[in-house]
């Protein structure tokens, strides 16, 4: 409450005032006696009036765009946000600073998030910026944060105003052309469509003549012919057909690393959003699975607008969804909980409701038995009696750190705080009262998984490690290619006729488990489906060589490395920005990355290619009409139109 | 409004308040000059004058320490040296009243005007702006208050309540300033512990009600945190030797389940 103004000059009046008192100094006394009054009856009436204001403030929030007021957004538009504070109270705040947080998936092009002056019942306090959503995704505002302090800056109060909205960012409409007609040999849907099928319809393209029956239309008589032929001819157009396209988007934490916006899985989105549209000016039919590790969501191919926006309002909310490693360290998280608490609850950090004894973190400090260590496994027998002597060395230096060092660790003390004022707040918020307290202060897996929560919900980006101390990926969510193998079988059996089917996923790293994803597509393909398969590249990694690169680059190398393909060189590394400098154990690590993911592409090319499925590379700078030529391409081949 | 506009306003603001400053220094120059001794009036002057212009933070406190300084020179003076020309003590006069109004106003308008032209907030060191240079950390986020937003009305309400205060002191010091002796200590002593207690108990009193008042509005949430931050004082051991087998069993758990 008292700043660090308000609390000198506070103890600067009392000893004046002491001093006065002292030495029996009455106009001293009196000097201190006005300062102290007037100190006192400040504080007093600051405390009252934000007891009578706190409860009667409002948040009122709007989000335009030049045509009006909105309910949802559009990637790749800028929208004006206002949000008023307003006050319902009868007194004037002298004085309050408030501020918007902005999204981190928005971007402010122009106004300010801040505003600040006197609040007063018919004088509300407005906010108004204008925003770009580069990605699509859900954006959340929690409300406004509120300074209340007096003219000379002695009192302080923080204070959120809570008035959680959640918004939509939809995909971007695209400028995406429709698809080009392709002839279609099947055909089991009985809509109309836009790809020719060779079958009489009531298509615009000539099919064949044949002699006029009664109840023909006369407007089809073929009068040229008919004169020829010296009898009546009739024309037969063709049929006019739609083709079934679903769409299966891996949804699960892979795709989500990098913050929501800026991942793989927005790149996918935009690619399915652009896809839907186009197959929705083509009158084609578009299906949508989104699957991840443990479910599977499934909407039946349709058309129509209505279809498509319930597809994109399906995809805004899959590309708002953030990742969550189940081993990451606590302490890391620490921070930005912390600091993420301390802007929007700060009422829940006072020490009335949620303190934290002082002397806890030194009586009491969390032993080595509960925390994690990495395993350590020996990889043949001979390690065996060195790794049992660093696994002994290892739990010595814990029991001893954790018993004796970490009391009189500044830091400690800091993180042991933290810990327990948040899990109270995370206890209290995800409902885990009254033992969720001690078991979130104790158990270091469940703290990370409900501070990765907390920080999820409300769009904090979370740095997360990709490879744990083995070099194992912690990403790889190999669970979901089971639920892909039995969503995709699904659809093959449900198929009517011909259809594609685009498998948006990442696969990099399931080198081992691609067997069961193979074998359905196998399935796929022997029922004379199309399949293909696009790939999300990750953020900052160089594209993998096309063909003629690799092949030239093969026959520059073939002489150093033999009959190995050439992979990664440093050159065309440095060359395509892959990284920066491999001298530094940071360009190093980069390209070790780099040269994992091209090898994982490349393997998956190849298992694929054995199929006859063309796998795709989808980076930010792809353009979505690439991937709709690459798309029309490959039906073109297919049905022998090329 | 235009940038030079909001500049001005900005600058008018800040020099209402530098004009109360400099009203508020003369009335204390002036209330001190009728018994004072001229050359510690003019060090205070001169001090105070420094502390407007140099928009130093700590200027109303030197102010304060200086008028300190200067009123036990004076009763040193009074009562060693028996120096005819300066007041006795235990006797208020008007001169001290409008001694401590320009006291008041000079303390209050500095401040005020340190909300104006350095910050109003105190400042958070994670806020920064700019980039930094060499060894040099960007710049601390600073607020201040507009300028602009200084009116009229409250200049007229900052003069018109000064008075008040005085007149709530000398009140105070009414009471206070009567001679007592209790408990065989001297009225000095009496004084000063009379002002601990009132002081004291006062404030404690008076945020034991507040605080009562903000549960009663608190916010459900908060009420649970309350609660449970009560349970966990009272079986806090309990609770900690059971979630740490707990999570040791889980870990436990783990290992064995890993690859």
């Amino acid at each position: 409450m008292l700043t660090p103004r308000g609390w000198l000059f506070f103890v600067a009046v009392l000893g004046l005032l002491g001093l006065a008192l002292a030495v029996g100094n009455s106009l001293l006394a009196l000097v201190g006696l006005t300062l102290l009054s007037w100190f006192l009856a400040s504080w007093l009436f600051f405390v009252v009036r934000l007891r009578l204001v706190l409860p009667r403030l409002s948040v009122e929030r709007e989000i335009r765009d030049p045509s009006g007021p909105v309910d949802s957004l559009w990637a790749g538009q800028t929208f004006s946000i206002s949000a008023q504070l307003r006050s319902e109270s009868f007194l004037v705040l002298p004085y309050a600073r408030i501020e918007d947080r902005v999204p981190p998936v928005l971007e402010r092009t122009s106004g300010n998030n801040r505003n600040a002056g006197p609040l007063a019942p018919k004088q509300p306090l407005e906010v108004s910026y204008a925003v770009s959503c580069p990605s699509p995704g859900r954006i959340r505002f929690d409300g406004l944060s509120v300074q209340i302090t007096d003219l000379q800056g002695f009192f302080l109060h923080h204070h959120f105003v809570r008035n959680v909205t959640s918004y939509r960012v939809l995909p971007a409409l695209t400028d995406a052309r429709g698809q080009i007609p392709a002839v279609k040999r099947h055909n089991l849907l009985p809509l109309l469509g836009h790809h020719p099928h060779r079958r009489p319809g009531t298509g615009s393209e000539l099919l064949d003549l044949r002699d006029y029956l009664p109840g023909d239309p006369p407007k089809t008589i073929a009068w040229k012919a008919s004169a020829r032929r010296g009898r009546l001819m009739t024309k037969e157009f063709d049929s006019e057909v739609p083709i079934r396209c679903t769409l299966f988007v891996d949804t699960s934490n892979s795709v989500r690393i990098g913050g929501a916006g800026n991942n793989a899985l927005a790149r996918i989105v935009n690619i399915v959003a652009a896809v839907a549209q186009a197959n929705t000016a083509g009158r084609d039919l578009t299906g949508l699975c989104q699957f991840d590790d443990r479910q599977v969501h499934y909407v039946r191919p349709g058309r129509g607008q209505r279809h498509l926006i319930h597809l994109f309002q399906l995809l805004a909310d899959a590309a708002g969804l953030s990742a969550s490693a189940a081993q990451f360290s606590v302490s890391s998280l620490f921070p930005l909980a912390y600091g993420l608490a301390q802007e929007i609850y700060p009422e829940y950090l006072s020490r009335e409701v949620n303190a934290m004894p002082w002397w806890l973190a030194w009586w009491a400090p969390q032993p080595a038995y509960t925390i994690r260590r990495p395993p350590l496994v020996a990889r043949s027998w001979w390690a065996f009696p060195w790794v049992w002597l660093r696994r002994l060395t290892r739990r010595i230096y814990l029991t001893f750190n954790q018993a004796l060092f970490v009391r009189f660790s500044r830091r400690h003390h800091r993180h042991y705080r933290w810990r327990k004022q948040l899990a109270a707040i995370l206890s209290v918020r995800y409902s885990l009262a009254p033992g969720g307290l001690a078991s979130l202060l104790e158990d270091d897996h469940l703290c990370s998984q409900y501070l990765q929560r907390f920080l999820n919900d409300h769009q904090v980006p979370i740095p997360m490690p990709l490879y744990d101390i083995h070099g194992r990926y912690l990403f790889a969510s190999p669970g979901k290619v089971e639920v892909l193998t039995k969503a995709f079988l699904r659809a093959v059996a449900r198929g009517r006729d011909n259809e594609l089917f685009v498998i948006l996923a990442d696969l990099l790293e399931l080198g081992d488990h691609l067997g069961k994803i193979m074998a359905a597509v196998k399935v796929a393909l022997a029922r004379h489906h199309q399949v293909m398969i696009v790939c999300p590249w990750p953020v900052g990694i160089a594209l993998p060589r096309t063909r003629r690169q690799e092949s030239g680059i093969r026959g520059q190398e073939s002489g150093i490395r033999g009959h190995e393909p050439a992979l990664i060189s440093d050159s065309w590394l440095l060359a395509s920005g892959g990284f920066s400098d491999s001298a530094t154990v940071q360009g190093l690590l980069q390209r070790t990355e780099i040269v994992r993911f091209q090898r994982a592409y490349h393997h998956l090319r190849r298992s694929f290619a054995r199929l006859r499925v063309p796998v795709l590379c989808a980076k930010s700078d792809d353009s979505v009409p690439l991937i709709l030529n690459r798309l029309e391409r490959l039906r073109i081949l297919e049905r022998g139109m090329a | 409004m235009t940038a030079n506009e909001a500049t001005s306003d900005s600058r008018s603001g800040i020099r209402q308040y530098q004009m109360l400053c400099l009203l508020a220094l003369g009335v204390i120059f002036l209330a001190d000059l009728q018994d004072g001794v001229l050359l510690l009036s003019l060090l205070v002057l001169l001090v105070g004058f420094f502390g407007v212009l140099s928009r130093l933070r700590l200027g109303p406190i030197l102010l304060l320490v200086l008028v300190a300084a200067e009123q036990l020179a004076r009763q040193f003076a009074w009562r060693r040296l028996q120096l005819p020309y300066v007041a006795p003590l235990q006797r208020i006069a008007l001169n001290d009243l409008v001694l401590a109004i320009g006291v008041l106003g000079f303390v209050l308008a500095h401040y005020r005007m340190q909300g104006l032209m350095l910050n109003i907030v105190p400042r958070d060191p994670r806020l920064r702006v700019g980039p930094g240079r060499w060894f040099r950390r960007p710049k601390v986020l600073t607020h201040r208050r507009p300028g602009g937003l200084v009116t009229p009305v409250e200049i007229g309400w900052f003069i018109l309540c000064l008075p008040l205060w005085v007149l709530v002191a000398q009140l105070l010091w009414a009471w206070l300033g009567l001679p007592r002796v209790i408990v065989g200590l001297a009225p000095g002593p009496v004084r000063i512990i009379l002002a601990a207690w009132v002081v004291g108990v006062g404030i404690l009193l008076t945020t034991a009600l507040l605080n009562l008042w903000r549960r009663r509005q608190s916010h459900p949430e908060v009420a649970a945190l309350f609660l449970q931050d009560v349970l966990w004082k009272e079986t806090r051991r309990e609770q900690r030797r059971l979630n740490r087998w707990l999570a040791w069993s889980r870990l436990k758990r783990d290992r064995r389940e890993e690859p």
